[in-house]
């Protein structure tokens, strides 16, 4: 972890000085007023992008009919000069086969060859329905596969913080350099969030939260000055309907 | 296979709205118990169409209702074992294994999916058969070029290092064969000029498999080159208006010629995919459309074709937004329910917009009716609309998708309406509800009819028509008494998870609402080879009940002295007041792993399966009421109060969150707690233990 922690913890610095200076974000989450977003699949790129320090990419899936094939989304290797990027896999099971692994890494190293500054990898999980226990071995696997320049990102865990098992989310901490909790379901930001992030700030793990564009969000006392808090990632949302 | 693998190497993926994209998981997903579904989750898909299922699973279910398709001799599938959906919900992908059970699992797709690069490792093996059937090509010419074509992957790794190709290929096929390697070479690597003057030549060639090769691989070239400027920095598709439209043209012509002189060729089935590809990148829209309604009806139900076109056409569906471009009533439905979405981004679609779609629905009034119906369900709110539009028809032998969506609607209105026929209709419905994933939902109608009219014990009454697992396992945990609860414990005609969650819910209950003499009684039913350990996190969910835990769940740590929970048990139906013994039961849930697994506290919401109130007597004192108990009681002794204090406090340790169940107590009440010990109790040990609160 720490050897690592010097190398990487570049662009998540990077949001957090940002965050730093701003005291309450607007109640509406307007793109204009961040600096790091989500950018999903057929969505068209947003004006905001042009000032991003940090890019989310979804770049495909591995969904639950098939544990051997990655799923790419995204049309052509992306070229990007003035961000960091990350490659976000929506994932349905964890149980991949060795090719799903070596899709992925191939394509971090595509991506890094085309001359884009990239951060890491993050995993987007869409747990069925098992334990945080087999998530953690998975992500410790997948880890040591990486090599040593990527991050490792995750999403989510809003749940796994108020209610998780805490020997298993503890397991987490050692293995990913980064958790990105979302705080809205639709443009809705989820009730009681306030609690989840109360439960997030006893782990030891550098957390985003993520935001939804046009959302509601008030941001909870104190939050800014969390040390482990890295800054805001904002969802963006289709445009032209 | 390859012709998706092409259309879908394609382009915007699955939807980007946030519900869809990265909301459900993230906090796992967990089905809604209940008929309506009006937001999306991708894990409680039902089978009948609304608004919140995934639009590929309404499509689906709408291609086989347009071909007539039984599913007579399917089945779920085999290895299906996941109690919190039941085989009332199911994800997209499980369609494919309960439909498509022969359909082998999807391949890998190479290391290049996505990208044009996906034929480079297929191409090797076809390549490698043209030249060993052309009679005409030397075996060392063979042998060098078969090795050149490894030459090609560094396009597609992005190397920059330039291709050595092979010295000495002098016959006529084997510069024939080279030349193609050339110009499969600059295909790789996105210079369109060579590779298309390569393959144009290539298009006369002597050999039969170069020569259709060529001709197929310059519509790609073609198409390829149309869309190679269209690209953001991001990789995304930046719009129809950034393609070159004479290349696109080209391209057309080219899959249009190779389809006219190779109808049944190798390439075909591509050729078609990429054909609609174009109409795609040309912001075709209306075509693409009537192309997609046209493949509606003609590609088989049975065969897993049928699948995958759901899948392309759902990856292209958010070009169809527009949905005055869009003219068939299949897709129109599945846009209007999309458009019925709750938290959805994109405004509602209103009455007035559906009543101008009528003509377009021409035909298919049975849809049309289904589409305004699910409007006045869902948004209008005006469930005698929903009857008006929808009459009854629920004795059939049997109903296909959409007859069957029609008729749950129905029932659901009836159900908003509490009309007094509601359950009996479900119970006609049920007999022609024969179709995978029907009769649970029905079942699932019924359970929470009688659930919401004081009938609960029908459900488990002996011939029940309520049959699932699932079903029945929630409605034990929230709202079942102990009669039915020991009963349903004791059934051997039931499976043993059902059974064990049922004695689970009865021992766990009785303890904590202090029914001891009830618990001690009925705890010999716990089996003598019943698991010990488990996680008491989700009874649903988990594998094996861990009953055992109440006759050797650990009771006692150094911190207090209490003996096994049955002599604690003993104890407390002698006197429900005994002090050690409270202090004890609140050890044994402490250190047994009933903390924050607040199972029945955190019950389903109203308008779901197991939302009544509980029919369990009593309330359940959690460990945070023993302490406060105690602490309140005379009897107890200054080491027993003591021991209270410093428990109640650390209930919020080290978080904040309250570990020990109950309402949360203000930090101001904990504060109170700690100085109390310090203050009453200074020499305790327990005063000098707790040296913070939380």
């Amino acid at each position: 972890m720490n050897r690592r922690a010097a190398v990487l913890w570049g662009p998540a610095v990077l949001g957090f000085a940002l965050s730093g200076c701003r005291e309450a974000p607007p109640a509406r989450v307007d793109p204009a007023g961040y600096d790091a977003f989500f950018l999903w699949a057929g969505v068209r790129p947003h004006e905001a992008l042009k000032q991003a320090k940090t890019v989310y990419l979804l770049a495909g899936e591995v969904r639950a009919d098939s544990n051997a094939r990655f799923v790419p989304l995204r049309p052509q290797t992306p070229r990007v000069g003035h961000a960091w990027i990350w490659l976000t896999v929506r994932v349905e099971r964890i149980d991949w086969q060795d090719g799903v692994y070596r899709n992925l890494l191939g394509q971090l190293e595509r991506w890094q060859r085309a001359g884009n500054h990239v951060a890491g990898l993050q995993i987007d999980f869409d747990a069925r329905t098992r334990g945080l226990a087999d998530y953690a071995a998975f992500l410790a696997d997948l880890r040591r596969r990486l090599p040593a320049r990527y991050q490792l990102s995750v999403t989510g865990l809003m749940d796994w913080s108020a209610n998780g098992d805490p020997a298993a989310l503890a397991a987490l901490a050692g293995t990913v350099d980064e958790v990105v909790v979302q705080s809205y379901q639709g443009r809705a930001t989820i009730p009681g969030y306030e609690r989840y992030l109360a439960g997030l700030r006893r782990l030891p793990l550098a957390y985003r939260v993520a935001l939804v564009e046009g959302g509601e969000w008030h941001a909870p006392p104190g939050l800014a000055k969390d040390p482990q808090f890295r800054g805001y990632v904002v969802f963006l949302l289709p445009r032209g309907n | 296979m390859k012709r998706i693998a092409l259309m879908g190497a394609a382009l915007v993926g699955a939807f980007a709205l946030p519900g869809a994209a990265g909301a459900s998981g993230d906090y796992g997903c967990y089905p809604s118990w209940k008929l309506a579904k009006q937001g999306f989750s991708n894990c409680d898909n039902r089978a009948v169409l609304s608004p919140g299922n995934d639009t590929r699973v309404n499509m689906f279910f709408l291609l086989r209702d347009r071909q007539g398709a039984h599913t007579a001799g399917l089945s779920y599938p085999a290895d299906w074992n996941n109690l919190t959906l039941g085989r009332n919900f199911f994800y997209w992908g499980d369609l494919r294994k309960a439909f498509y059970p022969a359909a082998a699992e999807e391949g890998e797709g190479g290391d290049f999916a996505g990208s044009r690069c996906i034929s480079l490792a297929s191409g090797a093996q076809s390549f490698g058969d043209a030249m060993r059937a052309n009679r005409a090509l030397p075996a060392a010419e063979r042998t060098k070029l078969a090795e050149a074509r490894g030459e090609l992957l560094k396009r597609c790794n992005a190397e920059t290092a330039p291709a050595s190709w092979p010295e000495g290929v002098k016959s006529a096929p084997g510069r024939e064969f080279l030349a193609y390697l050339q110009a499969a070479e600059a295909f790789y690597g996105a210079l369109w000029d060579p590779s298309r003057q390569g393959f144009e030549r290539l298009r006369g060639a002597r050999d039969p498999w170069l020569a259709e090769t060529a001709a197929y691989m310059l519509a790609r070239v073609e198409l390829n080159a149309a869309q190679d400027k269209s690209f953001d920095e991001y990789g995304s598709f930046a719009g129809a208006d950034r393609v070159d439209k004479a290349a696109l043209a080209r391209g057309r012509a080219g899959f249009d010629a190779y389809l006219q002189r190779y109808p049944k060729g190798r390439y075909a089935a591509s050729a078609e995919g990429l054909l609609r590809r174009a109409m795609w990148l040309a912001g075709d829209v209306e075509g693409l459309a009537r192309e997609y309604e046209r493949l509606f009806a003609a590609t088989p139900a049975g065969e897993v074709g049928a699948f995958d076109l759901v899948q392309e056409i759902d990856n292209k569906l958010p070009s169809f937004d527009d949905k005055t471009r869009v003219d068939g009533p299949l897709l129109l439905a599945i846009l209007d329910l999309k458009l019925m979405r709750a938290d959805s981004p994109y405004p509602t679609i209103t009455a007035a917009q559906i009543e101008a779609q009528k003509a377009r629905f021409a035909g298919r009034e049975d849809l049309y009716g289904f589409v305004a119906a699910n409007h006045a369900f869902y948004v209008a709110k005006d469930m005698r609309r929903v009857l008006a539009l929808i009459p009854d028809d629920a004795r059939r032998g049997d109903y296909p998708p959409l007859a069957f969506s029609r008729q749950v609607l129905r029932g659901q209105a009836l159900a908003a309406l509490k009309d007094r026929n509601e359950a009996g209709f479900w119970r006609e419905l049920l007999g022609g509800a024969k179709a995978l994933y029907q009769r649970p939902t029905i079942e699932l109608a019924l359970a929470m009819n009688y659930e919401r009219s004081g009938r609960l014990a029908d459900v488990f009454v002996a011939g029940s028509p309520i049959g699932e697992t699932s079903i029945r396992e929630i409605l034990l945990q929230y709202v079942a008494g102990p009669g039915i609860l020991r009963a349903q414990a004791a059934d051997a005609t039931r499976p043993r998870h059902e059974r064990d969650v049922a004695l689970f819910t009865l021992l766990t209950k009785q303890l904590g609402h202090g029914n001891y003499a009830g618990f001690l009684k009925d705890s010999a039913l716990v089996r003598r080879d019943a698991p010990e350990e488990g996680s008491l996190w989700n009874l649903q969910e988990a594998e094996r009940i861990p009953l055992g835990i109440f006759r050797a769940g650990r009771a006692s740590d150094e911190d207090y002295a209490c003996p096994a929970l049955s002599a604690s048990v003993d104890r407390l139906a002698r006197d429900p007041r005994d002090v050690g013994a409270r202090i004890c039961l609140g050890e044994f849930y402490r250190l047994s792993g009933f903390d924050g697994a607040d199972r029945f506290e955190v019950r389903p919401k109203a308008d779901e399966l197991g939302g009544t109130t509980s029919l369990f007597p009593g309330t359940f004192s959690t460990r945070a009421d023993i302490y406060r108990d105690v602490m309140a009681d005379p009897r107890a002794s200054a080491n027993d109060k003591a021991y209270a204090l410093y428990r109640a406090v650390n209930c919020y340790a080290p978080s904040g969150n309250n570990e020990c169940g109950g309402v949360e107590v203000a930090k101001s009440q904990r504060q109170a707690w700690f100085q109390q010990l310090k203050r009453e109790f200074p020499t305790s040990e327990w005063a000098r233990k707790l040296r913070y609160y939380w």
